[in-house]
């Protein structure tokens, strides 16, 4: 029985009590995608899925690099991981809302490209991890069992994906020729603040 | 669209009325202990807030559409919503760099470790010896690697104080029925399953409030409230060994009695040096295996308990032992047995011994509190094989906390709770019959 709830119930709780932190990392860099462009409702929910299915394989790569590694890397190197993927990723997000990647058919970029901007956004704020996120790493690990660890860290993430899935339900603003600008303009502005962040914490970590 | 967000705005609704409902059942339930008090903190501080507020933003979308819909505004409301995205980002920009402010200017060094290199040190204060890398936090939550130096994170942070009755400790061969001052931090480095201090123990200093103290003004404090000691407790003091040094030593010259109540989980080296300015220590000697330790902890062991409790009593130091008895984990008859045995033959006959109640707490829900019988039994055991003082605590026994002189058997302290009812020894704990009683009494 406390097996059980060491496995299934603690992590669910602790995704949803500490999903909010996630979730306010990722929404300044989530939001403006879902609302400056107009979609459908159900072309929204794909994006934001995309956006999660790739949170979750960077949240992998990152915890399977790091049950590699151990203690061969040193907080350095991840500092300076962490700083990079939020550069690229900013500067992702700057490059999406001046509109030079378009999730629309364009002579200067492939589709296929383009399509996966959002996975690669999910992915590349998986890879940023959060608080909640190393938390559960942690619970994860010392539950000494490689099955249980697994099963209870995607119970987390799905716990945590909760919070994200309301963002769909933006897709109205999009629909509003104000919005879908100052999303492009906040998008702009949160790719340059976030750049300039993660220019800051390199040349301090260099 | 449209449709949907009507939908959710009436079911919204519906569930709004229902979270509410149980808000309030749970805040009147935490606040005449209707139902379990940690149950009722849970929900109504840390679960329910959450879909509350993500169903009142679902509730509210619905009008916001309409909403702009209807009003000439839409610009305004656009540039609140662009001002709400780039404060989400500042947040998030705040947030990392208040993680990252944790310099060693706002921590204090620490002591016992050794540099392994390349920056890697071991702390050596207890036996989890963690090994961390820069930036790396021990497993008790209060120790830090920056930069190849060891930090206490906890130093001078104060998670707790109250002055206590002494018996609460429990202490009841310390200066009975006076208070104690007690303090503590945040942290621990047991992380036991049944913790009934797991609020301050299992956490980071910053994730509570905390007030910053100097050993300076706690000494200050406790001679102010009236105490006559001071008691470093409620999480395990062992993790902000430095501060209760420093404090210790500082209550010794200002002429205050000092106590530890700790798990026991200490190196042998630290524990020499504290123990000049330790009166008392009482060891929550949780269990006589390691089975139980392993299961009971996340990484504890017994040997070193044992060890510790053998060093405080050579030394001299005052030392009460406690076990807390939990149903079907280390109450079989073997098992008190042999912890029995093991304290009258490697700490003697005169060390206090408290059984004592267990209560379901933290990650121990699933265990009814201890039948009372079974502390009597464990009480009857104890006096049988030799024991001289054995307690039961964490129930309302008056013969079970009564101290007795040990070969009159006329009541020596008579205790009821943790207040001493009837105090027949004279100053230096002597019954009438002339029997001398162990322990500090001025």
């Amino acid at each position: 029985m406390i097996r059980m709830q060491e496995i299934i119930l603690q992590p669910i709780l602790l995704g949803l009590s500490s999903g909010i932190f996630c979730a306010s990392y990722c929404f300044p860099f989530l939001i403006p995608f879902v609302v400056f462009e107009e979609r459908r409702l159900k072309e929204d929910f794909k994006v934001i899925l995309k956006f999660i299915f790739g949170r979750f394989f960077g949240y992998l790569t990152f915890g399977v690099i790091f049950a590699y590694l151990g203690e061969k890397t040193t907080n350095k190197t991840i500092d300076l991981l962490f700083s990079l993927s939020l550069a690229i990723l900013s500067l992702l997000l700057i490059l999406y809302s001046i509109g030079l990647i378009r999730e629309k058919r364009d002579v200067c970029v492939a589709p296929k490209f383009k399509k996966t901007t959002p996975f690669m956004m999910g992915f590349l704020m998986g890879i940023n991890i959060c608080p909640p996120f190393l938390m559960a790493i942690n619970y994860a690990f010392l539950l000494h069992a490689l099955l249980e660890g697994i099963l209870s860290f995607f119970l987390f993430f799905l716990a945590t994906t909760i919070y994200f899935l309301p963002l769909t339900l933006l897709s109205f603003l999009n629909k509003i020729n104000e919005f879908r600008i100052v999303a492009r303009v906040s998008g702009i502005l949160v790719g340059i603040m976030f750049l300039v962040y993660s220019f800051y914490k390199i040349f301090q970590i260099v | 669209m449209a449709k949907i967000l009507f939908k959710l705005h009436q079911i919204s609704g519906w569930v709004l009325l229902l979270l509410t409902i149980l808000f309030f059942v749970s805040g009147y339930g935490m606040k005449k202990q209707i139902i379990p008090i940690d149950l009722a903190i849970k929900l109504h501080n840390k679960i329910l807030p959450i879909p509350f507020l993500i169903f009142l933003i679902l509730h509210c979308l619905f009008p916001i559409k309409n909403l702009l819909k209807r009003i000439p505004f839409q610009s305004i409301f656009a540039i609140l919503f662009l001002i709400f995205i780039v404060s989400l980002a500042g947040f998030f920009i705040y947030r990392s760099e208040k993680g990252s402010k944790e310099t060693p200017e706002n921590f204090y060094p620490a002591r016992f470790y050794e540099t392994l290199g390349n920056k890697v040190v071991r702390c050596g204060l207890c036996p989890n010896r963690c090994v961390l890398s820069p930036g790396q936090i021990g497993f008790c939550k209060a120790r830090k690697n920056i930069d190849g130096k060891l930090y206490s994170m906890v130093y001078g942070k104060i998670a707790s104080q109250h002055l206590d009755p002494v018996e609460k400790k429990p202490l009841f061969h310390f200066l009975p029925g006076t208070l104690i001052y007690s303090i503590a931090t945040t942290g621990c480095n047991l992380q036991c399953k049944f913790c009934q201090n797991w609020q301050i123990s299992q956490v980071f200093p910053w994730e509570v409030e905390t007030k910053k103290m100097t050993p300076e003004e706690v000494v200050e404090e406790a001679i102010k409230s009236g105490a006559k000691s001071i008691a470093f407790t409620y999480n395990e003091p062992t993790v902000y060994y430095e501060y209760m040094y420093d404090i210790a030593k500082l209550a010794k010259e200002r002429g205050l009695k000092t106590a530890v109540i700790s798990s026991g989980y200490i190196n042998p080296e630290p524990l020499k040096e504290l123990l000049p300015y330790i009166d008392a220590y009482k060891i929550d000697f949780k269990g006589f295996n390691n089975k139980f330790y392993q299961k009971m902890t996340v990484a504890g062991k017994v040997e070193p308990v044992m060890e510790a409790m053998k060093i405080i009593k050579e030394s001299g130091v005052w030392l009460e032992i406690v076990n807390l008895v939990i149903p079907g984990e280390n109450d079989s008859e073997e098992d008190l047995k042999n912890l029995i045995l093991w304290i009258r033959d490697n700490l003697g006959t005169d060390v206090p011994l408290h059984f004592t109640r267990f209560h379901p707490d933290y990650k121990l829900l699933n265990i009814p509190p201890t039948p009372i019988e079974t502390l009597k039994r464990a009480r009857k055991m104890a006096i049988d094989l030799g024991l001289k003082y054995v307690y039961i605590g964490n129930v309302d026994d008056i013969e079970g906390s009564t101290t007795y002189c040990p070969e009159s058997k006329e009541p020596a302290i008579v205790r009821k709770g943790f207040f001493v009812l009837q105090n027949n020894l004279d100053e230096k704990g002597q019954c009438k019959s002339g029997e001398k009683i162990p322990g500090i009494w001025e």
